[in-house]
């Protein structure tokens, strides 16, 4: 036992060095933020001396964080909301009806899983176009729902399926309740683990997503932080002081998400891959 | 991973029809999921076969397999399916390779594994776009490039991570840095659903710990691997983002993905009909490759059992 | 751990919800941030109700235009201009889209590519009269089907930026042609000295400095005059043609002056090596000349011509700059018209020059002097001697950026043929469009 815990002691110290190689990147780059760019050539990985958090008042201006932040929020919440609901509509549908026509139509959201959007970006262009709304926030979010309804419904109707009996709603039809009723006060309180599940795979989804705003988005006034981001590259890509606060600011919204809800995140990602 | 008691409930009465409610409760789904995923794919093929571009937006004439023929035959979009194919089995091949032992340490008891494992996924959370224009800093060839000036301190030369050669290898690399995490948090929740049972009993036969890792650990594997594998591969041939950071498709056209000339060829220089049949190839060839995955996969499981 | 996630949840929505609520105020707070920055009069964007807001879009950051955007403030008082800077990358994308749905900036720079594609699609507004103003070697790279489309602005033209203290210092004579030019950079070489600092991870560079030798060798010779109209044409290529040319041009590559580690480095990392002291020269323009001094105020620095192998007054690339368009589908075309009148001025010229110095108008008779930073350019620019090869392509313009990658390719290994056809290629698929 002794020599197992002894070689136990030697992998935990060896995980510990590579766990802090795998986070100097990051590190890297909160400490660049709050230096001069001769101190962060001179000596890169040091704390800084003194410490310029002026640097982020600079790129938070320039990138105009506010607006941008309103925008990818925005998208993302609502996105989010979307998915939410027609998941739970749609998948409580498909998992309660065994008909050849839910059969298919469960295939036809299931073929979505395999098939990139991205080789249809010409014609989903062209019928943003079309819609007119182009180079409005709606376009990018209903595209972004629908490039996200598979897997939503996927989990939806797995969940439903597996984890919600029928004895209750059963018991619920004896008390002469309607379907949306059903739905909304016997089964949707049952969902909060694939509620959370898919919450947080597609707020990570959305919030990521940088080719949709890129397609969809062309006034500045609408875009996102990302585009934000790449939009300031092209001009300030020498001037660390200004580009570095700028890439921390583009990833500090999720960082802190994630901070805070690490355990929650880290399960979601589990658990959707897992059934998906 | 969810709690599987409730699984066992014997359906006596089937959940039958939900009457109209089945196509209220189901449209709003399928609208958005038709007009923007079923639509745009129908409107893809058709274009392919067409003459259209920006200069001809209207009067679309039918020109049989000749945008098919156009990407057959103009090198660039081969080797755009070339990068993004190596990129898609580089990327997957080493999350699998590095994120299985990575899950199988973390799964033992070791003190620090919450904070390593959410170190190691934090990569994740990030855009890959930030994460790339941040490694392009890090693996710049100027003197303030954070690698080369600790290879210039350390006493050797400078490498150029951004040559034609090697290029798409570095953007790999630093793509393995942000996706392991996200595969070793997969292999981990699969992990934990075998039994500790067996470990037990591989113990008591005096099994060593490399034994029972092959012997059991990774034949169960199969479904995390499954996934990883899958996605992986399709993740990887749609990638943008890091290319669009790192090198924009160069230098040359060294680091051109289908992705990269679809946003080039198909929308910027307005070769719509063209883009259109690549996009087309792109979808066989994921097909084709998640058949293959399908496959092996069927037979490693078929292997085991 | 579930309730936890659904609290986070709703206060994301309710966060949503207030911000979709303030996003008015926010957006117009976020205007007047953007106005002051620049240097535009940003006095009462809501009191004056009776200013029509004209959206212009380039480009080329907002200071490029600073001046500009100040002379217009006053001379077209009306008009209340929202500029918008769209990423070069991105430019033609953005810029496509939203003129193909009938909306899009009401002032469009143009490069004369996407305004002769512009033109043709019919989104563009003739502009005839004021184009008269302006003299042909202006209008004519803007002109389709008779009319001219765009208003050249001031000229933009590439050449060698030097450090001229590291010349005197090392008693090193400037070049007068190509080959010397070859012995100047062996020479810094020697000294230990990075002869020309270069981006090589823009394709631009070695487009612009290529192209240079080849017009002094050829395309400026009676034997090349005609290459690009036939070029247009699809009657000629470029392999078969130029690689004798190229092929002496590589000496660039073989001397070791292009190495393939610059490939890793950008244009402002170029720009900083230069600006240091740490690269002898250094190929760029006017519009970079701020930003060098910006960096090193005290560095001296002057410009010379690219060469071809016999002695010359030298060459440099360059033409009109981009070019001013007002989109037929714009709601106010009248007010557009006006402040592209305004700009027909020596007044809206000198505004626009402010911050373009070295460049030259096309508006006629409006000249500017030279700032002494080009005072070894000044002989080929009084000779004419300025010229941008790819304008004369026609709708095959875009391909000089396929012939900027294909030579980082080039760089890396590629054969000159494979090069060289690779462009044609190109070519010959924008002009089969």
């Amino acid at each position: 036992m002794k020599k197992t815990k002894k070689k136990l002691m030697l992998v935990e110290l060896f995980m510990v060095l590579l766990a802090i190689i795998w986070f100097i990147p990051i590190y890297y780059l909160i400490v660049t933020t709050l230096k001069s760019q001769q101190e962060a050539t001179l000596n890169p990985l040091a704390l800084p001396k003194k410490w310029e958090f002026s640097n982020y008042i600079n790129a938070w201006v320039k990138m105009d964080f506010p607006r941008a932040f309103a925008n990818t929020l925005i998208i993302t919440v609502s996105a989010v909301l979307i998915l939410v609901v027609v998941g739970t509509l749609a998948g409580y549908a498909l998992a309660r009806t065994k008909t050849r026509l839910s059969g298919i139509i469960f295939l036809l959201f299931l073929a979505g899983l395999i098939v990139p959007f991205q080789m249809n970006i010409i014609s989903l262009y062209r019928i943003v176009k079309n819609l007119g709304i182009m180079n409005k926030l709606i376009a990018v979010i209903l595209v972004d729902v629908a490039i996200n309804t598979p897997q939503t419904i996927f989990l939806f109707k797995e969940f439903i399926d597996t984890s919600v009996p029928w004895e209750l709603e059963e018991a619920a039809i004896v008390d002469g309740c309607s379907v949306p009723r059903r739905v909304f006060h016997v089964v949707f309180p049952l969902l909060k683990p694939v509620v959370s599940t898919t919450v947080i795979i597609t707020t990570l989804n959305v919030w990521n997503e940088f080719m949709t705003p890129l397609l969809f988005l062309q006034s500045r006034s609408n875009n996102v932080i990302l585009q934000e981001v790449s939009r300031n590259i092209g001009q300030f890509s020498t001037d660390w002081a200004t580009m570095f606060p700028m890439l921390m600011l583009g990833v500090a919204p999720l960082m802190i998400f994630y901070i805070f809800m690490q355990k929650y995140i880290i399960g979601g990602v589990a658990a959707g891959a897992v059934k998906g | 991973m969810e709690r599987e008691e409730d699984t066992m409930v014997k359906k006596r009465t089937m959940p039958g029809s939900l009457g109209k409610y089945f196509i209220v409760f189901i449209l709003p789904a399928l609208i958005i999921y038709a007009v923007f995923c079923i639509l745009p794919f129908i409107y893809t093929i058709y274009y392919s076969f067409t003459d259209y571009t920006d200069m001809n937006p209207a009067n679309l004439k039918l020109v049989g397999f000749e945008n098919y023929l156009k990407v057959f035959r103009t090198p660039l979009m081969l080797q755009g399916i070339k990068n993004s194919v190596i990129y898609a089995i580089l990327l997957t091949g080493f999350q699998v390779i590095l994120g299985l032992p990575l899950a199988a340490i973390l799964n033992q008891k070791l003190r620090s594994r919450n904070v390593l494992r959410a170190v190691f996924f934090f990569p994740a959370v990030f855009s890959s776009l930030i994460v790339g224009y941040l490694w392009k800093y890090i693996l710049s060839s100027a003197e303030s490039g954070l690698i080369n000036s600790m290879l210039v301190a350390m006493g050797f030369s400078p490498v150029n991570f951004f040559t034609s050669k090697i290029a798409l290898y570095s953007i790999i690399a630093t793509q393995i840095w942000q996706w392991t995490g996200w595969a070793m948090v997969i292999f981990l929740a699969n992990l934990q659903s075998i039994s500790e049972e067996l470990y037990e009993a591989a113990r008591i036969d005096g099994a060593s710990s490399m034994k029972s890792f092959f012997g059991i650990t990774l034949p169960l594997m199969c479904p995390s691997v499954k996934i990883v594998v899958v996605t992986g591969l399709i993740g990887g041939m749609k990638v943008f983002d890091s290319i669009y950071a790192m090198t924009g498709g160069g230098p040359g056209n060294a680091t051109q993905t289908v992705m990269t000339i679809m946003m080039d060829k198909g929308i910027s220089d307005g070769f719509y009909s063209t883009g259109a049949a690549f996009g087309v190839c792109f979808f066989i060839v994921v097909l084709i490759i998640s058949a293959l995955v399908n496959k092996l996969m069927l037979k490693w499981s078929r292997g085991i059992s | 751990m579930k309730k936890r996630i659904v609290a986070l949840f709703m206060a994301g929505v309710m966060a949503a919800g207030m911000l979709t609520g303030c996003q008015k105020a926010a957006d117009t707070a976020a205007d007047s941030t953007e106005t002051t920055a620049g240097s535009e009069a940003a006095s009462g964007t809501e009191s004056n109700t009776d200013k029509v807001t004209l959206r212009m879009s380039y480009w080329n950051s907002e200071d490029t235009v600073a001046a500009l955007l100040d002379y217009l403030a006053e001379a077209v008082p009306e008009v209340e201009i929202e500029y918008q800077f769209i990423d070069n990358d991105n430019y033609n994308t953005v810029v496509d889209t939203q003129l193909s749905a009938g909306e899009g900036p009401d002032i469009i720079c143009e490069s004369p590519a996407s305004a002769l594609k512009h033109a043709k699609l019919g989104y563009l507004q003739p502009l005839n009269d004021l184009g008269k103003l302006y003299s042909d070697a202006g209008t004519n790279v803007y002109s389709y089907d008779g009319s001219v489309y765009a208003l050249p602005g001031i000229s933009w033209f590439e050449g060698i930026y030097f450090n001229k203290a590291l010349f005197e210092e090392n008693n090193i004579a400037l070049p007068t042609t190509f080959d010397e030019y070859i012995e100047v950079c062996k020479e810094f070489k020697k000294l230990g000295i990075k002869p020309l600092a270069a981006g090589l991870m823009s394709w631009e560079p070695m487009l612009k400095n290529s192209m240079a030798f080849v017009t002094a060798e050829y395309l400026s010779t009676d034997a090349g005059k005609e290459f690009g109209s036939k070029y247009r044409e699809g009657s000629i290529t470029m392999e078969g043609t130029w690689d004798p040319y190229i092929e002496k041009w590589s000496e660039m590559i073989s001397e070791g002056i292009y190495t393939s580690d610059m490939l890793g480095i950008d244009h402002t990392q170029a720009l900083d090596e230069f600006a240091t002291g740490n690269a002898a020269m250094f190929c760029s323009g006017p519009w970079d000349y701020e930003a060098i001094m910006a960096k090193n105020p005290d560095l001296q620095i002057d410009m010379m011509p690219f060469y071809g192998t016999t002695a010359s007054e030298g060459w440099l690339i360059g033409g009109p700059g981009c070019g001013f368009a007002v989109n037929a589908n714009s709601e106010h075309v009248d007010l557009a018209m006006k402040v592209l009148e305004a700009l027909s001025t020596i007044e809206g010229q000198t505004a626009l020059w402010e911050n373009n110095q070295g460049g030259s108008s096309y508006l006629k008779g409006v000249s500017f002097w030279l700032p002494e930073a080009y005072n070894s350019a000044a002989t080929a620019l009084n000779a004419g001697n300025v010229y941008c090869p790819w304008n004369e392509w026609g709708e095959a313009a875009g391909a000089h950026e396929n012939y900027g990658l294909e030579f980082q390719s080039y760089l890396d290994g590629q054969d000159l043929k494979t090069t060289l056809s690779n462009v044609d290629a190109a070519v010959a698929e924008l002009l089969s469009k």
